[in-house]
């Protein structure tokens, strides 16, 4: 890198060299830099979403300190801790925290599991492979508003199609989403059918980019199918099925309308995930305060979340 | 140094311009408020038009039968004013949210708004309202007689602290409507007279395919009103002032953990797990109302703003098998048992276009509009004034008229207490019976319920 310097000389005046020696070129005040201009460039869309983001964040832990009610909101006062303690006092939320887990569990591992196998069907070779591809991706396409009606309206109990297709088995209805105890299986069914082609889209992108001469090869030495899927597909196919299970995850944890319009929580509160909850507790009592603390608690736990799956995955490669 | 009087005389015009500014700035929102003439009560025309060209937003419920009237009439209301109306109706499930936030907003994109009379407390906590008396009594805004046609019980809807906070819209009471039919061939000839009848009646009805008993089982569809209907039954009304509603005491207490509570809470338990339909979880007045047309319900205990529906052959399979009637007042609450709900329209305060509001208020509530939305779809909650119901008392069922004429004269029309922490206590509520009909605990979901409530009304101040 060519460098300039300035020496002054024994009679004053100033000598400026060019030496070629490597290092770094030495900054010049007041000289606007192409970091400097990259930097510039950038900072509207920084600014940008500073201001959606990290603002609503910082608003919301503040809140979380105080006692904020959107129906007195003129008598806001800074209360310390006193929410997050209410929140491990809280009746209600080992129950919540239950349901929560038990939604994230079912739903991950159900689309997980069914989205696998879906892509390893759909990665093979066969006649109308690419209209089977659209087919699937069609539920993609639909507003999660229209699924959560669509759906609430085939789990009907009374007159769902559901119901129906069963009876012409001979297997009585079921009150999928009137019954406490299947409400939470109703929902997870209802997402599933979103759930399923999106994971088994990720999945099949990673089977793509699999090395087919591996298996090819274990194949040769012996391997059984199963084998060759758990010690060479699967370590292989890590990467990608990390990435996905973390966006599911995510998206588990931030359920809200499937669940709202199907089923608000109920019956009781057998539905009703944190995400629901903090909302009913913002905008139902207008106890933004409380629920800003427990939104805080909802992010650690989705950090926790996220580094179980994260580990996991590294044992799989 | 400026010459004295020339600093006096700049310092005048200067406190005369900032005090014109001001007062003309209130005398200009009053008088842009009352410069309206008085035309619609008996059906004229403003003078003039003076809000020509002007806009107006109007909140109102999705999917309520009234919403539509309005709707399909404010056509009428903008040829007599030239003053354009933008309806944004808001389905109920969302309601509540939206109208809070956008009054701790203080959003002035609308201007006219539908709200819960009950929860004028609320309301007012958050000064959302703008107080009506000033629209009202003005000589030039409204006629002398504006509010005689209101029964007194309707204007009290809309009065808190003495004060008019919005003009009625429609108010309503219990009905139960009956399968005469089902009843007949469960051996009943005659709707029950007290509540042990309705359980039993409910209980002989009650087959594979019929169900004894409708009601709100769900806690997004407001649950909370058919809960409060049938503890009227159970629990002693309080006539304190402020009204404390069935639920707390005289001294703001909760009653939760009475005996009497108790047993209302599992006799409802028992009631709709045993009796209702299949789903009732899920149960709100829409699916009742088609079941009840369907003839799959033998007894409905809700309000009376759907007796349209009912008696609609178009719709209804038991047009001419539908009863109405009340359960009589039990000893425990033997006058006011006959709790009121209703909505008011209101002018928001953050408004800028208050003037073409009222005048949009006194349209919709005129003798005219009134009588003409009771006769498009039987709607007789919206006969607010007592010239719109007479217009269609004569053509009402002998039993309908009755059991309107109960309700009127064993109202409770303040049902629940006009405080700011109103929606918490009914939210508790929502909650506490949805997990009952779940198959809760009764006593255990009460407890908590009564813990609730303490620790909300100690924290507003109303319980020591």
């Amino acid at each position: 890198m060519a460098t300039f310097m300035r020496e002054r000389r024994a009679d004053g005046r100033v000598r400026e060299t060019q030496s070629t020696s490597p290092g770094r070129a030495p900054r010049r005040r007041g000289r606007f830099t192409d970091r400097h201009f990259a930097t510039l460039l950038t900072l509207p869309a920084l600014l940008t979403v500073a201001a959606v983001t990290l603002v609503p964040i910082l608003i919301g832990i503040g809140y979380s300190f105080t006692n904020y009610n959107t129906t007195t909101p003129s008598q806001v006062r800074f209360v310390g801790f006193d929410n997050y303690r209410n929140l491990f006092a809280d009746p209600d939320l080992p129950r919540v925290l239950m349901t929560t887990f038990l939604f994230v569990v079912l739903m991950i591992g159900a689309e997980t599991v069914l989205g696998l196998g879906l892509a390893l069907l759909l990665e093979r070779p066969m006649r109308g492979l690419a209209a089977y591809r659209v087919l699937y991706t069609m539920p993609l396409l639909t507003a999660g508003v229209v699924v959560a009606i669509s759906w609430r309206y085939l789990l009907n109990g009374n007159f769902g199609w559901f119901n129906y297709l069963l009876g012409l088995l001979g297997i009585p209805g079921i009150d999928w989403l009137g019954s406490s105890s299947t409400a939470l299986i109703g929902v997870v069914l209802s997402d599933m059918w979103v759930g399923v082609p999106l994971m088994a889209i990720l999945l099949l992108a990673g089977l793509i980019g699999l090395d087919p001469e591996l298996p090819e090869a274990a194949a040769t030495d012996g391997a059984s199918p199963w084998q060759i899927f758990r010690r060479v597909t699967l370590p292989g196919l890590a990467p990608v099925l990390t990435i996905a299970v973390i966006f599911r995850t995510v998206d588990a944890f931030r359920k809200f309308e499937l669940i709202q319009l199907e089923t608000t929580g109920g019956p009781g509160i057998s539905t009703k995930i944190l995400n629901l909850y903090i909302y009913q507790q913002g905008f139902g009592y207008g106890r933004l305060g409380y629920a800003s603390a427990m939104s805080i608690f909802l992010v650690v736990l989705m950090v926790l979340a996220l580094s179980v799956v994260f580990l996991v995955g590294r044992r799989l490669r | 140094m400026p010459d004295r009087r020339v600093l006096a005389t700049v310092a005048l015009t200067v406190t005369a311009l900032l005090g014109a500014a001001c007062s003309s700035g209130t005398d200009s929102a009053s008088s842009e408020a009352l410069k309206a003439g008085t035309g619609f009560l008996d059906g004229g025309v403003l003078d003039g038009k003076p809000y020509d060209g002007e806009e107006i937003g109007v909140w109102t419920l999705a999917t309520a039968t009234w919403s539509k009237y309005q709707n399909e009439m404010s056509s009428e209301f903008e040829s007599l004013t030239g003053i354009t109306v933008k309806f944004n109706d808001i389905p109920e499930a969302g309601w509540t949210d939206k109208v809070r936030l956008a009054q701790v907003a203080r959003d002035s994109s609308y201007d006219v708004w539908e709200g819960d009379v009950a929860f004028k407390g609320e309301y007012d906590g958050r000064s959302a309202i703008e107080p009506l008396d000033p629209y009202v009594t003005s000589s030039v805004a409204s006629p002398t007689d504006f509010l005689s046609d209101f029964p007194a019980g309707n204007v009290d809807l809309c009065t808190l602290d003495g004060k008019m906070v919005c003009v009625p819209e429609w108010s309503s009471g219990p009905m139960l409507y009956y399968n005469k039919q089902l009843l007949a061939d469960a051996g009943f000839s005659e709707p029950p007279k007290t509540f042990d009848e309705f359980v039993e009646i409910a209980k002989a009805t009650k087959t594979d395919e019929i169900a004894g008993v409708c009601e709100t089982g769900s806690a997004a569809q407001n649950l909370t009103w058919d809960v409060y209907v049938m503890s009227q039954y159970f629990l002693k009304y309080s006539d304190k002032e402020p009204p404390r509603g069935v639920f707390l005491g005289s001294d703001w207490e909760p009653q939760f953990e009475t005996a009497e509570a108790l047993e209302f809470g599992r006799v409802y338990q028992d009631l709709l797990l045993n009796y209702g339909p299949e789903g009732i979880a899920n149960y709100g007045y829409v699916e009742c109302t088609r079941d009840f047309q369907q003839g799959k319900v033998a007894m409905w205990l809700d309000n009376d703003l759907y007796v349209g529906q009912v008696l609609d052959p178009a719709n209804s399979q038991v047009a001419d098998q539908v009863g109405f009637a009340q359960i009589p007042c039990p000893p425990v609450n033997p006058n006011h048992c006959m709790p009121a709900i209703g909505k008011g329209w209101f002018v928001n305060p953050n408004s800028e276009k208050k003037g073409p509001a009222w005048e949009y208020i006194k349209w919709v509530t005129s003798k005219d509009a009134t009588t003409e939305m009771v006769q498009r779809g039987n709607f007789y909650g919206g006969a607010i004034r007592q010239s719109a119901l007479s217009s269609v008392s004569s053509e009402l069922p002998e039993d309908l008229a009755t059991a309107l004429a109960y309700q009127k004269d064993h109202l409770n029309p303040n049902s629940f207490p006009p405080i700011p922490e109103l929606v918490q206590l009914v939210i508790g509520v929502s909650d506490t019976f949805s997990k009952i009909i779940a198959g809760a605990d009764v006593q255990d979901e009460f407890a908590a319920l009564n813990a609730k409530y303490t620790q909300t009304l100690q924290e507003g101040g109303h319980l020591k």
